[in-house]
C-alpha cells in the first residue's frame, strides 16, 4: 500500500513541479503581493499602519482564493478519476481505498499549502511597514491552513459520494456556506439561551452552550477578523484551528468509510438528467417534449436551465422563501428585531444572491458542456453560424433564470421605494456600472470554461480584480459610474458611455469565445 | 430516406487536389490527391497518425486546407461551406452525443437544427430509427445504451438531414463483432439507397468485403487510390483464391504449386481448404481453375480470398506505430 501511495503522491507532486503554469501562477500570486505592498508603501504617507492594511488585504484575498478555487480543486480529487473511469485501474494497481484518498487529496492539499508558504516571507515584510506583528502573521497563516484542511476534506467526502465533479463542487459550496453561516446562528442562539437563563452550571445546558461556543469560534472569517485587529496577541492554536483540523480529519475518515460503497457500487453510465422528466414518466407534461423551432434554446433551457420541472420547483421554492421570511417576521419579528418592512429587503438580498449564483453556474456550463460531451464538432457541422448557436444557447440559459428574475422583480416591488426612484436608478451610471461589470464577469466565466476543465467560476472571480485593475475601460466605467449630475437626466450621457464601453468589451469576449469554440470543434 | 441523385454519375463526389496541411511544423497531409465516385463505398485506410482524420475534417469543412483544393459535389469546402454542410453527414471517431437526452430527443434536436419542419421531422426520425433498428430504444437515455447502440444513434443523427455523402471516421472501432456486422449491414443498405459513403477504418477484412474503392494513406501521402480490383495490379499483390475440396488430398499442395503461374499454395489449418496465389502477369483465374480441375481435385468451392487489402496495406505502409 505504502509503495502505491508514495508512487501516486510523488507522481502528483512531480507533475505539479514540471508544469510551468503552476509556477507562473505562484509567481503571479507573489507578484500580486508585491504590487499590494508597493501600493501600501505609496499610500503610507496618507494612512497610518500601512503594514496592517497590506496584511489585511492579502489575508482576505487568500480566504477568497482558497474558498473559490478550493471548492472545485478539492471536490474533483476522486470525481475526475470516476469521470475518466480510471478509478478501477488505480485499485487494480494495488492501491487500497486509503492509499487512493491520501494520494489524490494530500497532493492537492500540499499544493495549496505551498501557495500559502510561498507568501509567508513576503508577508513578514509587512512588519517593517508597521501596524502588524509577526505573531499576527503566523496566527493568520495557521488559521488559513486549518481552514484549507477543512475545505480539502469536505471536498474529498463530496468527491467520494458524488459521481460528477459539478455535483460534488455544488454540495461542497453549500456545506461551506453553511459552515460560514452557522457561527452567526450559534451566536444568536447563545445570546437567546443566556438571556433565557441558561448557565454552564447545569450539565446538559453546559454541553449545549460549549458546543455552540465551539461552533461560534470555528469560523475562519471571525477568527481572521480578530487576528487582523490591532493589538492581537493570542495563542496561535485557537478553537478555530483545532475544530477545523478536527472536523477535517473526521471528514477524511468519513471519506474512507464511504469510499467502498460509493465508488465500487456506483451504477454504470453516470450521466443523469437532473430535474428533466422523461416523456415516459407519469409527469410527462413536464418533460422536454418535442424540440422548439430554435433547438439550441430548447436544449439549453431543458438541460442546463433545468427544464419545466426545475422551473416550477424554483418558482415554488423562491415564493416559499418569501412566505417563510414573511412568516418569521410576523411571528418572531419582535424577538429578532426586524419587522415586515424589512421582509422586502431580505427577500431582495436572497433573490439577488440566487440570481447571481444561477447566472454564474449557467455561464460556466453553457459552452463547457459541449466540450465535455465532445459535441462541438457536430454543432459546427450544422448549417448554422457559431454566433447563432452561441446566442441561442445563451437565450436558453436565460429562460432557466426566469423564476429568479420574476421573484427578483417581486422583491423590488416589496422594497420601500417609489416607482420614480426605481426609474431614476435605471439611468444612474453607478447602477449600470455594476450591471455591466457583472455581464463582463459572466463572459469571463464562459470564456475560461473553454480553457479549464473545472474551476472557471473561481478563476474568473480571481482574475476579475487584476483584469479590472489593468483595463483602461474598467477605469473609464468606474469614473463614469461615480459621476453625479444635479439632474438625473444629466447622467444619461455617462450611462450611455458605460453601455458602449461594456458592449465593446463583451463583444471582444464574444469574438474570443467564438474563436475558441471553432478551435475546440476542429480538434 | 430518399435515394440521392447527384447529377452526372461520372463527376466525383469528393475531389481532393494537392492538399497540404501541417500542425505545429509537422506535415499531416503532403500533397494529397484522390477522388471519390458517386454512389460508391470508398474505404480510407492508413496507420495511426497517417492523416485520415485530418483529411476527413478538411472534407467536412471543419478544417481549412492550408494548400490545395477540396470540392464536395463541385462546391469548394472553403468558399461554399454551407452548401457542402447541407449535403454531407459527418460521424467523428468519438460518440459526440448528448448523453442526458433520450435517443428521440437527440435526433429531434439535430433534425430541428437542420431546419426540418415539425411534420417532416417526425417522419424522418421514424425512418432513421427504422433503418438503424433503434425503434425499440427511442425513449432510452443515450448514457444507458451500449457502445454499439450509441454508435448507431450517432449514425442515425448523421442521417436526419438525408445527406448524399456520409463521412464516417472509424465507425466500427470498439464495437463487438455483432455490432460491427450490423453496422456494416446498415452501410450496405445505405449504399443501395444511392448514398456515397467515405469510410475510414482499421478493420480491413470488412472494408475489403464492402468497398468498391479504397485510398491508402501513410505519413500524409496517398499510397494508392482507386478500385479494389485495381489494387492488386497496381501493388503487385498476387491474387489469392481459396479452393475447397471434398476431402484432404495428400500431396495436392505440391501439385498445385507446379501449375503454371502459381506462386504459392498452402493448406488452411488441416482442413480441405487451400489458398492459392498466382502471378497475374502469367495466368488468370480461369486458367487456374482449369489447371486445378485437370489435377483431378474434388473441388466443391472456389472463392476469391479477400486478404489482398491486408497485404496491400502491409506493403504500402511503413512499420511501427506513429
Amino acid at each position: 500500500m505504502y509503495f502505491g501511495l508514495i508512487a501516486l503522491l510523488t507522481r502528483a507532486l512531480r507533475l505539479d513541479a514540471r508544469q510551468l503554469r503552476n509556477h507562473v501562477f505562484r509567481l503571479a500570486f507573489v507578484g500580486f503581493i508585491y504590487l499590494s505592498m508597493l501600493w501600501a508603501t505609496i499610500w503610507s504617507s496618507m494612512f497610518g499602519a500601512p503594514g496592517l492594511q497590506f496584511f489585511e488585504h492579502i489575508v482576505w484575498l487568500n480566504v477568497l482564493f482558497i474558498s473559490c478555487a478550493g471548492v472545485g480543486y478539492f471536490s474533483s480529487a476522486i470525481t475526475e478519476e470516476k469521470e475518466e473511469e480510471t478509478i478501477g485501474l488505480l485499485q487494480m494497481a494495488g492501491l487500497n481505498h486509503l492509499g487512493i484518498l491520501l494520494g489524490k487529496s494530500t497532493s492537492r492539499l500540499i499544493q495549496v499549502i505551498l501557495l500559502l508558504i510561498v507568501q509567508f516571507p513576503f508577508m513578514l515584510l509587512a512588519v517593517t511597514l508597521g501596524g502588524v506583528t509577526t505573531q499576527q502573521i503566523i496566527a493568520a497563516y495557521v488559521d488559513l491552513m486549518a481552514y484549507t484542511v477543512l475545505l480539502a476534506n469536505t471536498g474529498l467526502v463530496c468527491s467520494v459520494v458524488f459521481q460528477r465533479g459539478g455535483n460534488a463542487a455544488a454540495v461542497t459550496t453549500v456545506l461551506m456556506v453553511m459552515h460560514s453561516v452557522s457561527p452567526v446562528v450559534a451566536t444568536a442562539e447563545l445570546t437567546f439561551l443566556k438571556a433565557s437563563g441558561w448557565t454552564k452550571t447545569n450539565g446538559w445546558m453546559s454541553a449545549i452552550l460549549n458546543s455552540l461556543e465551539w461552533i461560534e469560534e470555528s469560523s475562519v472569517l471571525k477568527e481572521l477578523t480578530k487576528v487582523t485587529t490591532t493589538g492581537f496577541n493570542e495563542p496561535v492554536f485557537t478553537k478555530q484551528v483545532l475544530s477545523n483540523i478536527g472536523v477535517g480529519i473526521f471528514f477524511f475518515g468519513l471519506a474512507w468509510l464511504l469510499f467502498g460503497p460509493s465508488v465500487n457500487n456506483a451504477a454504470p453510465g453516470g450521466t443523469t438528467r437532473g430535474g428533466v422528466v422523461k416523456s415516459t414518466s407519469r409527469m410527462k407534461f413536464l418533460s422536454p417534449g418535442r424540440c422548439w423551432v430554435n433547438p439550441f434554446v430548447w436544449k439549453d433551457f431543458q438541460f442546463i436551465g433545468g427544464g419545466y420541472l426545475l422551473f416550477v420547483v424554483k418558482l415554488i421554492a423562491y415564493l416559499g422563501l418569501f412566505a417563510g421570511i414573511g412568516g418569521i417576521s410576523n411571528i418572531y419579528g419582535s424577538v429578532l428585531g426586524f419587522d415586515f418592512t424589512r421582509v422586502g429587503e431580505i427577500f431582495f438580498g436572497c433573490m439577488l444572491f440566487a440570481f447571481v449564483v444561477e447566472s454564474c453556474i449557467s455561464a460556466s456550463r453553457v459552452f463547457h458542456d459541449e466540450i465535455r460531451m465532445q459535441t462541438m464538432s457536430s454543432l459546427l457541422m450544422l448549417p448554422r453560424s457559431i454566433p447563432y448557436v452561441g446566442y441561442s444557447k445563451a437565450i436558453g440559459c436565460m429562460l432557466g433564470l426566469t423564476p429568479a428574475l420574476l421573484c427578483l422583480g417581486l422583491a423590488v416591488m416589496q422594497l420601500n421605494v417609489t416607482p420614480e426612484a426605481v426609474l431614476r436608478s435605471l439611468i444612474e451610471p453607478a447602477f449600470w456600472g455594476v450591471i455591466m461589470a457583472f455581464l463582463v464577469f459572466l463572459h469571463l466565466i464562459a470564456l475560461l470554461s473553454l480553457f479549464v476543465k473545472w474551476g472557471a467560476l473561481p478563476l474568473a472571480f480571481f482574475l476579475m480584480g487584476p483584469l479590472s485593475g489593468c483595463c483602461p475601460v474598467a477605469f473609464a466605467v468606474a469614473s463614469f459610474g461615480q459621476r453625479q449630475a444635479v439632474d438625473s437626466w444629466g447622467n444619461l450621457p455617462a450611462t450611455i458611455t458605460i453601455w458602449i464601453l461594456t458592449g465593446l468589451v463583451c463583444f471582444v469576449f464574444q469574438m474570443m469565445i467564438a474563436a475558441r469554440l471553432q478551435e475546440l470543434g476542429t480538434r | 430516406m430518399s435515394s440521392s441523385t447527384n447529377g452526372s454519375s461520372t463527376r466525383p463526389v469528393i475531389e481532393v487536389d494537392d492538399v497540404v496541411h501541417s500542425f505545429k511544423g509537422r506535415r499531416a497531409l503532403d500533397h494529397v490527391s484522390f477522388k471519390v465516385m458517386p454512389q460508391s463505398l470508398h474505404g480510407f485506410v492508413g496507420p495511426n497518425g497517417a492523416g485520415k482524420t485530418t483529411s476527413l475534417k478538411i472534407i467536412c469543412t471543419l478544417l481549412r486546407p492550408q494548400f490545395g483544393i477540396v470540392k464536395v459535389f463541385g462546391h469548394d469546402v472553403v468558399d461554399e461551406q454551407k452548401m457542402v454542410r447541407r449535403k454531407i453527414g459527418f460521424m467523428p471517431d468519438h460518440f459526440s452525443t448528448y448523453r442526458q437526452m433520450t435517443v428521440y430527443e437527440y435526433l429531434d434536436f439535430f433534425a430541428a437544427a437542420y431546419g426540418l419542419p415539425f411534420a417532416q421531422r417526425t417522419r424522418v426520425i421514424d425512418e432513421v430509427l427504422a433503418l438503424t433498428d433503434m425503434e425499440g430504444r427511442k425513449n432510452d437515455l443515450i448514457s444507458g445504451l451500449s457502445r454499439g447502440m450509441q454508435q448507431r444513434t450517432s449514425l442515425a443523427r448523421v442521417l436526419v438531414n438525408d445527406p448524399d455523402l456520409l463521412l464516417l471516421d472509424e465507425p466500427a472501432s470498439g464495437l463487438d463483432p455483432r455490432a460491427r456486422i450490423e453496422l456494416m449491414e446498415i452501410l450496405k443498405a445505405l449504399r443501395s439507397m444511392g448514398k456515397t459513403i467515405f469510410i475510414s477504418s482499421h478493420i480491413l477484412p470488412e472494408l475489403a468485403e464492402l468497398c468498391d474503392a479504397v485510398t491508402i494513406i501513410d505519413k500524409g501521402k496517398v499510397m494508392y487510390s482507386g478500385t479494389m480490383s485495381g489494387l492488386q495490379t497496381s501493388t503487385n499483390v498476387h491474387p489469392t483464391w481459396r479452393v475447397t475440396l471434398g476431402s484432404v488430398v495428400d500431396g495436392i499442395v505440391d501439385r498445385i504449386k507446379g501449375l503454371p503461374g502459381v506462386v504459392d499454395a498452402d493448406q488452411v489449418e488441416g482442413r480441405p481448404d487451400y489458398r492459392v496465389s498466382y502471378d497475374w502477369t502469367m495466368t488468370d483465374t480461369n486458367s487456374l481453375l482449369r489447371g486445378l480441375l485437370d489435377l483431378g481435385a474434388p473441388i466443391i468451392g472456389f472463392t476469391e480470398d479477400k486478404r489482398h487489402l491486408n497485404d496491400a496495406f502491409m506493403d504500402l505502409t511503413t512499420k511501427g506505430v506513429k
